[in-house]
């Protein structure tokens, strides 16, 4: 008996001791320690790509010591969430640059302004837009991109005799010849309630609204209950009911459409600049990138959404001590620098918010996201990114419900307009 | 019984036993079929998966395990959940089968009734009942994303049951062994160890098949408290194999990783846990 | 029974169950009454916020909200579907193991009880795939409605949303009711079914009128079991359904997953705090019920 009793004791002991695992690193002396809260999963590009921009920043500032920690998707909410609630603030973070991701923030008091820290004239105009109050820019973005784009397979479409659709009409009038040929007519997501708010309703949005609408309503200079977003939800209706968009894809998760797609069973996709790295390089020569053909009664020909990326802030508790502020700047400067972006655009396949010199071999899909977000007519804001909270869970289940038909536009605007005003 | 009559009967009879055995037939098919098609779809590649859901492999891409293991970090997982399942059994043990002792044999009966009650009350809650607050003082308490605040919540969980289960047993002891070995002079704590947890062997096995089983395949919890570094197989699993990638081929050879270990153990133990589960059932 | 008591019964009475009080009030009870007094706040933990007691102001917001109903109507399907579907098709599996003594019963019972070890998350994925788009059951339908686009459909309307959750749930659990019945079952005196053989009763007869009132006890300690956990079911819904067990347009939720999103997800804790001590609430009086019910139809059983 003793002896088991030993024996567990010397388990119990193993045990704990593995069960406080955990890993600290050492501030020494004369060594400025900045703590970085990064977004990312280190297995993927995006990880390594943070790796390889931080291991650079070492080499080059030995006085500074980094400890970063990345967390991905909900833990990054909730490990915010935890050091938000305990007080113990991270020096730099990674971070959403407006809306609900960035709320917590703001709500803690910690966030400021980050134009003091760069040179706005190193970055692309339309990338250095302000969101607070008084234009103050939150986080420096990493990159822009396109939040709509129809992708074409192009095979399927000349295999069909059909051509790249200008109007509505013309879409609609493609449905029958491809249904009857076994082919779906556009892959989309639409079981993930927000796809369809970022990727499509907003350029609705902007189609009838223009770029100055998101902000007006956030504003409360403009309504829901609005002619422009009762026709951009009439619009989304629509598509149901002519077929553009088959039934099931309310049904469609995200995983599926971009299977349906890569695996030539549907003529379109509708999704967002991103989703392009899921095409291997065969694929990709053979697809099409445009803009949602003209819809009836559309002001803004053309338009599409977009935006920022999120990118890294230095946060308020950081300025307070002058050697740590020193370094937090020369950290922010470099990750949001050429380095950076060129590591970020070359392995990652983002689109460089930075005016990189020089040329770069983009990961493929970049340079077509580039050329798709240069040429576009005008590119509006994102519904989600200006708006939050409840207004926009309430027009992503009301964009499903559309979609069923168990709603109607006014229904849905009303209750979006309703929940605006709480 | 007439001659036809005696035929009646034999001819239902083996109707009734063939409409049973199909019956219990197609309950297996339907209970294998999906497991069956899982373990072999998970040696396609994906391309294989998506062009047809019934083709066997062309040849086995054990591959997808091991890109599954890296990518999704299932061994770290597969370590923390063992290691959870592990603590939570032998905490739970422990103090369990102490309290069962108190309550079943030792004196304060009235004492004893109440607190049984007030603990018997935890077997109606779950995990979610619980989680929000438990969540809080974690979170101020620094202990989330640690190993820590799962196991002692995992233990807390399955106490409830395992000593509604212990006390049960024990109290089905003879007392006469107890008074005998006070006579010899035997003290309460040589009294439990060397006396009644022998004997209880059989009880402590089913709280041990039931509270490792829980722990293993627990999710919310172990979702909602721990990071990439602490979690177990079933977050682990939902964080890889979620619905917002397209890559079959990892979600199958993730599932698989999970299954098989149980199905391992189940078969070769398959006797003592479904003894063990039902033993507990049939008590209550 | 009085046992010799020993002098120091005290000091090991608390030490032998300190351990498990301790657990179980800082990890169970406190949370729940703690939760209880959440629910009655407006507290949502944000750095800076003050909290404020705003009594059943966040209770009343539930009661408004339809996602609310939603849910309990979901939670009441699947304790029907356990109540009327896992224990009567268990209960009559483990009969006919019983009676006909079909071979291979061992290797029988072990494949039914399978699904209840493996871990409810693995197959909530394991089904969705299942029936998905790449999965053997839409490969099916194909083949027989000659559709090769055929998908499932039955997320997409309220009505017909919950039924793969219900299909999931009978493969898990009935398994588990009939090896429980089985084994009660083989305590039983076969000669008393001889006996009403002999008499001329049919096999229906004998489980109608024998069989199921001398199991009623197991039987309605098993309804129990069941429409507890049918009221905590949240792993495998929240991988099956759509939209991280949400379903489209909320037509899956169910009363836990609806407490997560409202928690976890939207960060509203006072709120969720509400929710769940409404799902407590509930399952109390579901087993109140139950147990009531229960004792009518079988007086003779002692508590």
């Amino acid at each position: 008996m003793k002896k088991i009793m030993s024996i567990l004791v010397v388990m119990l002991f193993v045990l704990t001791n593995s069960v406080f695992a955990g890993a600290q690193t050492e501030a020494t002396e004369e060594k400025v320690v900045l703590n970085v809260f990064n977004y990312g999963d280190l297995t993927t590009p995006e990880g390594q790509a943070w790796l390889t921009i931080k291991d650079e920043f070492l080499k080059q500032n030995p006085d500074i010591v980094i400890e970063d920690d990345s967390q991905y998707d909900e833990t990054y909410h909730q490990k915010l969430q935890a050091l938000l609630a305990a007080g113990t603030v991270p020096d730099i973070l990674y971070a959403w640059q407006s809306g609900d991701r960035l709320q917590p923030l703001l709500d803690a008091g910690i966030a400021i302004d980050q134009r003091p820290f760069i040179n706005q004239d190193d970055y692309f105009a339309n990338s250095m837009t302000g969101f607070g109050p008084n234009g103050e820019m939150w986080t420096v973005p990493i990159g822009v991109g396109a939040h709509h784009v129809m992708y074409v397979n192009t095979e399927i479409l000349n295999e069909l005799g059909l051509s790249i659709p200008e109007t509505y009409e013309d879409l609609k009038g493609q449905v029958d010849t491809i249904n009857n040929a076994g082919y779906t007519t556009i892959a989309m997501a639409n079981a993930d309630t927000w796809v369809m708010g970022t990727c499509l309703f907003s350029t609705f949005l902007g189609r009838y609204g223009g770029a100055e609408w998101i902000t007006d309503v956030y504003k409360g200079k403009a309504k829901f209950t609005g002619d422009v977003a009762v026709n951009a939800l009439k619009m989304v209706r629509q598509l149901y009911v002519d077929k553009v968009l088959p039934e099931e894809s309310v049904l469609t998760d995200y995983g599926t459409s971009l299977s349906m797609f890569i695996n030539d069973e549907a003529v379109y996709m509708i999704d967002g600049g991103w989703r392009a790295g899921g095409f291997d390089a065969d694929f990709a020569s053979k697809v099409g990138w445009i803009a949602f053909p003209a819809i009836p009664g559309e002001k803004y020909a053309g338009s599409i959404n977009g935006g920022v990326t999120p990118g890294y802030a230095i946060t308020k508790p950081a300025t307070e001590d002058p050697a740590k502020f020193e370094a937090a700047k020369k950290l922010l400067s470099f990750i949001s620098g050429e380095y950076a972006h060129r590591v970020r655009a070359e392995t990652q396949g983002v689109l460089p918010s930075y005016k990189i010199s020089g040329s770069i071999v983009y990961k493929e899909g970049t340079e077509a996201q580039g050329e798709f977000l240069n040429n576009a007519a005008l590119v509006t804001l994102t519904m989600d990114n200006m708006i939050t909270g409840d207004p926009v869970t309430i027009t992503n289940t009301g964009l499903q419900e559309l979609g069923l038909g168990t709603k109607t536009a006014e229904e849905v605007a009303a209750e979006i307009e309703a929940a605006m005003m709480r | 019984m007439s001659l036809s009559g005696i035929k009646k009967k034999s001819i239902k009879a083996f109707v009734g036993k063939i409409s049973t055995y199909a019956l219990f037939l197609s309950y297996t098919i339907l209970t294998i079929y999906p497991l069956f098609w899982l373990a072999y779809s998970s040696l396609k590649t994906n391309h294989a998966i998506q062009k047809n859901a019934f083709s066997l492999p062309e040849i086995p891409q054990f591959i997808n395990y091991i890109e599954a293991w890296e990518i999704g970090r299932l061994g770290l997982s597969f370590f923390n959940s063992m290691i959870y399942t592990v603590t939570s059994v032998v905490f739970v043990l422990l103090s369990a089968m102490m309290a069962s002792y108190a309550f079943a044999k030792m004196p304060f009966k009235r004492v004893s009734k109440y607190i049984y009650i007030f603990i018997g009350f935890g077997i109606l809650i779950s995990t979610h009942s619980v989680i929000i607050p438990l969540f809080i003082m974690l979170l101020k308490m620094g202990l989330t994303n640690t190993r820590l605040g799962i196991i002692l919540t995992y233990t807390a969980v399955s106490l409830p049951l395992a000593i509604f289960l212990g006390t049960e047993y024990i109290k089905g002891l003879p007392d006469s062994l107890i008074e005998s070995a006070f006579i010899d002079g035997a003290g309460n704590i040589r009294m439990f160890l060397s006396i009644i947890l022998p004997m209880t062997v059989p009880v402590m096995v089913t709280i041990g098949i039931m509270t490792g089983l829980a722990s293993w395949n627990e999710f919310l919890l172990g979702f909602i408290i721990s990071g990439p570094a602490t979690r177990g197989l079933p977050p682990a699993l939902v964080a890889f194999a979620n619905p917002r990638t397209p890559n079959f081929h990892l979600q199958f050879a993730g599932l698989m990783i999970s299954i098989l270990p149980i199905v391992v153990t189940y078969s070769i133990f398959n006797r003592r846990i479904t003894r063990g589960v039902v033993a507990g059932a049939i008590k209550g | 029974m009085s046992l010799q008591r020993n002098k120091n019964d005290i000091p090991v009475y608390i030490l032998m169950v300190a351990p498990v009080l301790l657990f179980y009030i800082i990890i169970v009870a406190g949370p729940i009454l703690f939760s209880l007094g959440l629910g009655f706040t407006n507290y949502d933990f944000k750095p800076n916020q003050k909290a404020e007691f705003v009594w059943f102001d966040q209770y009343e917001k539930m009661f408004a909200d339809s996602k609310f109903w939603t849910g309990l109507k979901n939670n009441l399907f699947i304790v029907a579907v356990s109540l009327f579907g896992q224990i009567p098709f268990g209960l009559v599996m483990a009969y006919l193991l019983y009676r006909k003594r079909v071979n291979f019963a061992n290797f029988f019972q072990a494949m039914v009880f399978l699904p209840q070890v493996i871990s409810t998350v693995v197959v909530g994925i394991l089904w969705r795939n299942f029936f998905g788009i790449r999965g053997a059951a839409t490969g099916l339908m194909r083949l027989l409605t000659d559709n090769p686009k055929f998908v499932f459909k039955w997320f997409l309307s309220p009505h017909t949303a919950m039924i793969p959750v219900g299909i999931a749930l009978l493969w898990v659990y009935t398994g588990y009711f009939m090896l429980v019945f089985l084994a009660n079952l083989q305590k039983f005196d076969p000669g008393i079914i001889e006996a009403a053989q002999i008499d001329g009763a049919t096999e229906t007869q004998i489980f109608r009128k024998i069989i199921v009132p001398a199991l009623a006890g197991v039987i309605v300690i098993n309804s129990i079991l069941a429409i507890s956990g049918s009221l905590k079911g949240f792993d495998l819904i929240f991988v099956l359904a759509p939209n991280d067990g949400q379903g489209i347009a909320n037509a899956n939720l169910v009363l836990p997953t609806y407490m997560y999103h409202y928690a976890f997800r939207a960060n509203k804790y006072a709120f969720g705090s509400a929710i769940s001590t409404t799902i407590v609430f509930i399952s109390v009086a579901f087993i109140g019920i139950a147990s009531f019910v229960g004792k009518r139809l079988n007086p003779m059983r002692e508590d």
